[in-house]
């Protein structure tokens, strides 16, 4: 694949140029903007996200809005916001924390977590989960890419609010699409057939469900054995349930609250974000 | 789940037969009843142990008999020419509030209306209801209930029945007054079974947090 190339990374430089930070360089990219690292004086590192120009301005305006209602030590922290012009056009950027301990997809590609460590895992998740949900927000895209760590041994912190659903005001997304918006392989049955009426908190407790599921056992909740992960998501589609083989393995390993986290129906999972946190934590007690 | 009695016109007699204390509750008639006989009524319950007094404003249908409705102070005058929007249900509901805490209740259910047909949107409404309810009730010793009204041969389908449950399990409320539309005459049996087996499996999934709910089969559609 070739390499990605930055085409915000004049405006990126000059910004830094502005603010008096050191430029380094991009390091992610996605659908509405640019990611570069950024060098204050003192020396702290800051990511620099620069807004595509023309890029759905609601969606944008949603996810800042959402970050700036968020303050949580497991969510990514936004630092600025502000416009700037560069060649005759205006670009609109944010400041993020740095996030030097890389992301829970780097993790895993390492190896899978064992159960202490997925219970530490879902302990900081949950709670990130339960501010996003008091918050009346729907994050719709957790997984382990969106997953950072500040620092190697540190919590983990989310990020990537880009296509958030606020309960207090207006879907943008369009009824009549087969699916709303979300990575598939993440997504909970109401958010792959575009059911919007039962999108809430516990679209997010499934996703985080089978993030936890895939960082202790390495494959899908709902899929089955000999089961490719496109067929998972068929099955997540269909709300077949979760595969067996998962039934038994979590039942082995301990951690019934997963099993619940990733019910076909909303109704079928934890009802209240602090039921779901004590239900999770009452699986760690006596290790 | 216990049985809770729906007090009809007079049926509140049967409530104070002996034979028939095993009630879990009795749920009250503005429709038939006003303030002060509701009062009284409840004033020969108090002391009662284990038996829960749930008030239902009864905003079911605008468009039927009113009785002693409009007696009531959370009673909407404009009920005819309302748009039913959010901020129309908003003081309502905060009056439903006060009515039972002024009454002394033991749970108040959410004020809802019998609506055309049965779409998403029907649910998420009655949910906002319930939320603000349970707002209004803060503080005090009423619990709020959420009422659901659901149409019995919809919930045939179980894959509806899971998407109501799933939206109206939303609710903050920790209870739910489920009442179910059918096209039967009052006091007659019901012979659908799918229809059943789906309204148990609603009353189940809805019972929220484990309080009894209430569930009713009343009204024709």
């Amino acid at each position: 694949m070739p390499a990605y190339t930055y085409v915000l990374e004049s405006v990126a430089q000059a910004i830094c140029a502005a603010l008096g930070f050191t430029f380094g360089g991009g390091f992610n990219h996605g659908s509405f903007k640019e990611a570069f690292l950024a060098t204050k004086k003192d020396g702290e590192k800051l990511a620099l996200k620069v807004l595509r120009p023309g890029c759905p301005t609601e969606r944008s305006d949603r996810e800042v809005d959402a970050m700036k209602r968020c303050a949580h030590p497991n969510i990514v922290a936004l630092i600025e916001l502000a416009e700037f012009e560069h060649a005759g056009t205006k670009y609109t950027y944010l400041l993020e924390q740095f996030m030097e301990g890389g992301s829970l997809d780097d993790r895993l590609s390492s190896g899978l977590l064992d159960r202490k460590n997925v219970l530490a895992l879902g302990d900081e998740l949950i709670r990130a989960l339960v501010h996003i949900a008091e918050k009346e927000l729907v994050h719709r895209d957790f997984k382990p890419a969106n997953i950072l760590y500040a620092a190697a041994g540190g919590e983990a912190l989310v990020c990537d609010f880009g296509i958030v659903r606020d309960l207090s005001k207006e879907s943008l997304t369009k009824t009549f699409l087969l699916a709303g918006p979300g990575t598939p392989f993440f997504a909970a049955p109401e958010q792959l057939n575009n059911d919007k009426s039962l999108i809430d908190w516990r679209t997010d407790q499934f996703a985080v469900g089978v993030t936890l599921a895939v960082a202790h056992l390495g494959y899908h909740p709902y899929q089955g054995d000999g089961e490719t992960s496109e067929q998972a998501i068929l099955n997540v589609v269909s709300r077949r349930g979760p595969a067996e083989k998962f039934v038994k393995a979590i039942a082995a390993a301990k951690l019934p609250a997963l099993e619940k986290m990733v019910a076909r129906w909303p109704v079928a999972r934890f009802r209240l974000p602090d039921e779901l946190l004590a239900e999770w934590r009452k699986q760690g007690v006596g290790i | 789940m216990p049985a809770f009695h729906q007090i009809g016109h007079d049926s509140q007699n049967l409530l104070f037969e002996d034979s028939l204390s095993r009630f879990g509750g009795a749920i009250l008639s503005p429709l038939n009843y006003n303030h002060a006989a509701i009062a009284a009524q409840l004033e020969k319950l108090r002391g009662r142990n284990n038996f829960a007094t749930i008030f239902d404003p009864h905003l079911y249908r605008p468009q039927s008999e009113r009785m002693c409705l409009p007696e009531w102070d959370y009673y909407p005058k404009d009920v005819e020419t309302s748009d039913f929007s959010e901020r129309w249900w908003g003081p309502i509901v905060d009056a439903v509030a006060q009515t039972g805490v002024g009454l002394g209740t033991t749970a108040v259910a959410s004020p809802a209306i019998v609506p055309k047909s049965f779409p998403d949107d029907f649910f998420l409404q009655l949910v906002v209801n319930g939320n603000r309810l349970e707002t209004a009730l803060r503080g005090t010793i009423v619990k709020p209930m959420q009422t659901v009204i659901a149409s019995l041969p919809d919930l045939a389908s179980p894959a509806r029945a899971m998407t109501i449950a799933s939206i109206v399990s939303r609710s903050r409320a920790p209870a739910c007054l489920l009442v179910l539309l059918c096209g039967l005459e009052p006091r007659r049996e019901l012979a659908d079974p799918e229809g059943s087996r789906a309204q148990c499996g609603l009353s189940r999934r809805s019972n929220l947090v484990g309080n009894p709910s209430p569930s009713r089969v009343a009204l024709p559609t």
